[in-house]
């Protein structure tokens, strides 16, 4: 068996069945191994394309993504997708090729110092030295990318040791089970007498309780106590969109209900959250009034924006059942609701132009619950964090610390190889679009029916809409009325494509769309001054959000 | 070998460090102190006597929460242990 061999059966014996990459010189042992390999391997047409459907199949499917490169250039464009996946806490293990080791370090063609390049962006990275190191690298690997905290962890390997012809053969060692739940602790009995004498509390909901599978336990919370909850970006799905006393999402873009609340809350609950700038607006000002409990898998989360009054670290799960008591918040339950209702969102709208947030309430109306949305980076993304009900949180993937554009396209087909019985749905921005546009090769290579719903104003909306708030609507390169005919380049690729433009056509198209077998492309046409609101304006309390129908 | 100045007027901390024997290690380190925003003041890296293992002692002036510090760079893979000791208050000027 060679290096490049041995590394393929590692990885299959930890259940990976797909995984997408790049190949080139460094990295050529291991896709001519990849040739006999069950492993399915999808060829992406960007290995940043190929890192961001890594990690929308890890987020989707809860499982490790992988993704392959060559050294050198193929290694450094997986960097923003390491990026991400360390922000959202994604498990991701990356393989790089890298030059032979007697060429290392003397400037060889196509060597870069991964290593160096990727400490900052990643949980873990490791350079391998011999061959027989491997098989134990990548088992390491795997386990720190799903402990705790998860996150991506690289894997740099040089070409000879693919090539290294090796007697050791692998087969994974039985891993014990987890035993024994955790101790009630200390700290949440003090939680549970904060909570009980509390008359305004509230639950923050992160991206955590998906991450920690906890979903089950926050809605047994939730039930248990009635409290009024609101969600960040990440933490989308984890509350029944349903529940009556949730708020909707907090934030700079954040439902007013859900703000207000906050502000006035006398008890904060942080669960897998992580007081977030884009959450809280200017900190000193965050829930004022509010002690804190802050529930979180990583140490190093507590007390790092914001000190808490009792900090439960730990497995989610059983801490949160654990504070489940009685309260008796009924004047608060009542007032919350009443805001929900006095300031929820409308969707009149005047005029025969496409009103983005509307149709993509339609959209969520039309599509099946299971359905997994994933977004790209700008407006529209805020307008499908408002607008579409997500009824779990592997449904809807986003870009939330890194913000990165191009995410969209490249985790939606992740996304839907993991699971290919979902409706899979890219809600992208025309600015967004085009940074990950080749990955529609990818789409037909495939056959892939993810459904693309372009939200196209033209513009770098979301930038655009600063500079006409912030710097006296000085439109500095964010025209993007050049764009291409998005429906023509979806044809040059074989994806159906329709645009429209009213408002009489959007139920039609979504149906059409959402029948459709495979990938489609939808195009649709908005104001190039539409806004998207509340906004909380950067470094300003929560409170303090700027409203405005239009323009 | 280890000069307390702590002229800054800030508190001076030291961290007693032991990690996995990585070459790496000493760098993603250097990284979190300065990424975090903490000025480095001294640092040394000694052999110990445990196979695999290296101490390494480095010391930071900071008003800043060292427990912060101390909890992100426990977040390296090969960092085993830190203990953190407050020098300001016994200032030896070597
Ligand atoms: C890789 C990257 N570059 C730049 C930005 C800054 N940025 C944030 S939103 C945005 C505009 C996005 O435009 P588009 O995709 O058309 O979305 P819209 O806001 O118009 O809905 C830009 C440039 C970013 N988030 N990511
Ligand atoms: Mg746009």
């Amino acid at each position: 068996m060679t290096g490049a061999e041995l590394v393929l059966k590692v990885l299959e014996q930890h259940g990976v069945d797909r995984m997408f990459g790049y190949p080139g010189g460094a990295i050529m042992p291991l896709y001519d191994a990849i040739y006999d390999s069950p492993i399915n391997h999808y060829l992406c047409r960007h290995e940043q394309g190929a890192a961001f459907s890594a990690v929308g199949y890890a987020r989707a499917s809860k499982k490790v993504g992988v993704c392959l490169a060559t050294s050198g250039p193929g290694a450094t464009n997986l960097i923003t997708g390491l990026a991400d996946a360390m922000s959202d806490s994604v498990p991701v293990v990356a393989i790089t090729g890298q030059v032979s080791t007697k060429a290392m370090g003397s400037d060889a063609f196509q060597e870069v110092d991964i290593i160096g390049l990727s400490l900052a962006v990643t949980k873990h990275c490791v350079q391998i030295t011999c061959v027989e190191e491997l098989p134990a690298a990548i088992e390491e690997a795997f386990a720190i990318a799903l402990s705790g905290r998860m996150g991506p962890v690289l894997i740099d390997i040089p070409k000879d040791i693919q090539l290294a012809a090796t007697d050791l053969d692998y087969v994974r060692a039985a891993t014990p089970a987890n035993a024994g739940s955790e101790k009630i602790s200390h700290a949440i009995e003090q939680a549970k007498e904060l909570l009980a004498n509390a008359q305004k509390p509230i639950l923050y909901v992160g991206g955590g309780v998906g991450m920690a599978n906890a979903v089950t336990e926050v809605r047994d919370f939730i039930n248990a106590t009635n409290i009024p909850s609101v969600s960040t970006l990440k933490g989308l799905g984890a509350v029944n969109p349903d529940n009556e006393h949730y708020l909707g999402m907090l934030g700079m873009h954040g439902t007013k209900a859900a703000n207000i609340a906050v502000q006035q809350c006398d008890l904060l609950i942080a669960v897998g959250a992580r007081f977030d700038d884009r959450v809280t607006g200017k900190i000193a000002e965050f829930a004022k009034h509010a002690k804190v409990i802050h529930f979180d898998i990583d140490q190093a989360e507590i007390n790092k924006v914001r000190v808490a009054d009792v900090a439960v670290l730990g497995n989610l799960a059983a801490n949160i059942s654990a504070l489940a008591t009685q309260v008796d918040i009924k004047p608060w339950q009542q007032h919350c609701q009443q805001m929900a209702k006095d300031f929820a969102w409308r969707y009149d709208h005047p005029g025969e132009k496409i009103f983005a947030p509307a149709l993509l309430k339609t959209m969520s109306d039309l599509m099946p619950n299971s359905t997994v949305v994933t977004t790209d980076v700008g407006q529209h993304q805020m307008w499908s964090a408002q607008h579409i009900a997500i009824h779990q949180p592997e449904n809807f993937l986003s870009s939330g610390g890194q913000g990165a554009m191009g995410f969209g396209l490249p985790a939606a087909i992740g996304a839907q190889m993991s699971r290919p019985d979902d409706t899979v749905i890219a809600v992208s921005g025309d600015g967004s679009f085009m940074m990950n546009v080749q990955e529609l090769g990818t789409l037909k290579r495939y056959n892939i029916p993810v459904k693309i719903v372009l939200i196209d104003n033209s513009r770098l909306g979301m930038v655009r809409q600063w500079q006409q708030l912030f710097f006296q609507e000085r439109y500095s390169e964010t025209d993007l009325s050049d764009n291409p005919d998005f429906v023509m380049l979806a044809r040059a690729f074989d994806i159906k494509a329709q645009v429209i433009t009213s408002k009489s056509q959007v139920d039609d198209a979504l149906k059409e769309m959402l029948a459709h077998d495979g990938p489609y492309l939808l195009q649709v046409k908005i104001d190039e001054m539409d806004n998207v609101w509340p906004l909380v304006p950067p470094e300003t309390a929560n409170e303090a959000m700027l409203e405005s129908v239009k323009s | 070998m280890l000069k307390y100045l702590g002229d800054s007027g800030m508190p001076q901390h030291m961290f007693t460090i032991t990690a996995h024997k990585n070459p790496l290690v000493m760098e993603r380190l250097l990284q979190v102190v300065r990424y975090r925003g903490f000025t480095l003041h001294s640092v040394s890296m000694f052999p110990s006597d445990v196979e695999q293992e290296v101490n390494v002692q480095l010391s930071v002036e900071t008003d800043k929460s060292v427990e912060n510090l101390k909890n992100q760079l426990l977040k390296i893979i090969d960092i085993k242990h830190i203990t953190v000791e407050d020098r300001s208050r016994q200032k030896i000027i070597a």
